[in-house]
């Protein structure tokens, strides 16, 4: 019955994943959002610090464990603190 | 369960420390856009309460609902434009199905009325619904079934909410009646006035008396006293007859003069029984109807009513015996054909009453007097053939 979960925790089996495309880019399982720009993002995970470097960012999608940026990526950076 | 997903809207200044504020609110945003200082939030509808508690200096306003809600909601606002719709469907569906005059095309009244009766015995009939075609063929093979000698064809045409039944009488010759024999007999007594023989031997003369029953144009052709051959006798023949009638004529009588006024009134009338609205406000009065209104079997008239005087007067004697003739003939008229004619009246008797005078006269009519009867002998001939016949079919 429990259909639904038993896929996602199958496609979703890692702690964190990060996809980046042209003009977005989309955070699973992210813990905070520490910063937020329009030319820098920062986004707290498990073990670092996600570090988005762009022009006119905004956020499309916000839950509490994913995350969609859009706007012009110029760089990301991995911040281990 | 469906969730119900709103977008909101609020005034912002600042994007990025409103997003800010809001990431910490751990809530699920599933669209943000931010257009003219204001952000517009795809949320669930349980955090637009959320937002308002914790985010207290923005005011959310909710723009639209989506899924089966933005339908309920479209439902709801246009709902005074879904209801006329609905009626006008309801309507249209009415007026293509509804049956507002049966118009049955034949001529003979007998066959009109059978069919009404018939048509009605079965639903259709104005202000029904119409039959379907499988339904309207069922009826007419039914009836055709039902009167073979005095239907011959029928057919069910719609134009519009009118039902018209196109229908052909059977007409059955009878094949016997040109080989009748008959004579032409008197149906009263009288003395011959005229007559007029085109089929068969003229037994009378003008000036002759006949009494009822008696043969004036033969149907048996003779030549010297020999039997030639037997026709059917047919003529017209005029005779002179006479009744005797009784009248009684009351020396006082009713006349009505108009006294100029006239009041309105309306009528309601229903196949034509009709009904008064306002109450009749002259005491003695004559009326005139006019059209208003007409929808199906109702009508809808305006009434003209004129007041008028009843005034008594008296008649003289010299009056009362001339209303007394004329009257009297009056009464005979309704007793002759359209050929017969009054040749002459004179009163014999007179007795003046108190309020009444009592007449007797004497009238004097030209009558169509002729009638046709089938000869005896004929009579009998015709039967026994026919038996035979019978006989033979059985056999």
């Amino acid at each position: 019955m429990h259909i639904r979960e038993n896929l996602t925790n199958f496609l979703y089996d890692k702690n964190y994943f990060i996809s980046i495309y042209d003009n977005y880019i989309y955070v699973y399982n992210y813990f905070d959002l520490l910063l937020l720009t329009d030319i820098k993002i920062v986004l707290k995970l498990e073990k670092f610090n996600l570090t988005i470097n762009g022009e006119n960012l905004y956020i499309s999608k916000l839950l509490p464990k994913e995350i969609l940026i859009k706007g012009k990526i110029i760089n990301i950076g991995i911040d281990y603190e | 369960m469906n969730k119900h997903y709103i977008w909101v809207k609020s005034k912002c200044l600042d994007y990025y420390k409103f997003v800010n504020r809001l990431a910490k609110l751990n809530l699920k945003i599933y669209n943000i856009k931010y257009v003219n200082k204001e952000i517009y939030l795809k949320i669930e509808e349980d955090t637009l309460a959320k937002l308002n508690k914790y985010l207290v200096s923005y005011k959310f306003k909710v723009v639209k609902e989506l899924g089966i809600y933005n339908f309920k909601n479209s439902l709801i606002k246009y709902k005074e434009l879904l209801i006329c719709l609905v009626i006008g469907l309801v309507l249209l569906f009415i007026c293509t199905n509804l049956v507002v005059e049966v118009n049955i095309i034949h001529e003979n009244k007998e066959i009109r009325e059978l069919l009404m009766d018939e048509l009605e015995s079965v639903g259709i009939k104005t202000l029904s619904f119409k039959k379907s075609y499988n339904e309207l063929q069922k009826i007419k093979e039914n009836i055709l079934e039902k009167y073979p000698t005095k239907i011959d064809w029928l057919e069910f045409e719609t134009d519009g909410m009118i039902l018209n039944v196109k229908v052909e009488e059977r007409i059955i010759t009878d094949t016997t009646k040109d080989n009748k024999k008959c004579n032409i007999i008197a149906k009263k007594e009288g003395t011959i006035s005229s007559l007029l023989v085109s089929n068969g031997e003229a037994l009378v003369r003008p000036n002759d008396l006949v009494k009822k029953g008696d043969v004036l144009i033969s149907g048996i052709v003779t030549y010297n006293n020999e039997e030639k051959m037997r026709v059917c006798a047919k003529g017209e023949v005029f005779a002179h007859t006479w009744y005797t009638i009784k009248v009684s004529i009351p020396f006082e009588y009713n006349e009505y003069t108009l006294t100029g006024k006239k009041k309105y009134n309306l009528i309601w009338s229903n196949k034509g029984n009709k009904t008064r609205i306002f109450k009749d406000r002259f005491s003695s009065f004559e009326s005139k109807d006019k059209l208003l209104l007409k929808a199906f079997d109702y009508e809808l008239l305006l009434e003209t009513e004129y007041e008028n005087n009843k005034q008594t007067l008296t008649f003289t004697e010299e009056e009362a015996l001339n209303e007394g003739i004329n009257k009297g003939i009056e009464n005979l008229k309704t007793k002759l054909g359209e050929k017969d004619t009054i040749i002459d009246k004179k009163v014999l008797k007179k007795v003046v009453n108190d309020s009444t005078m009592d007449i007797e006269i004497f009238i004097v009519v030209n009558e169509l007097i002729s009638e046709e009867q089938i000869i005896a002998n004929e009579a009998e001939r015709i039967d026994e053939s026919d038996m035979g016949n019978n006989q033979n079919n059985t056999e």
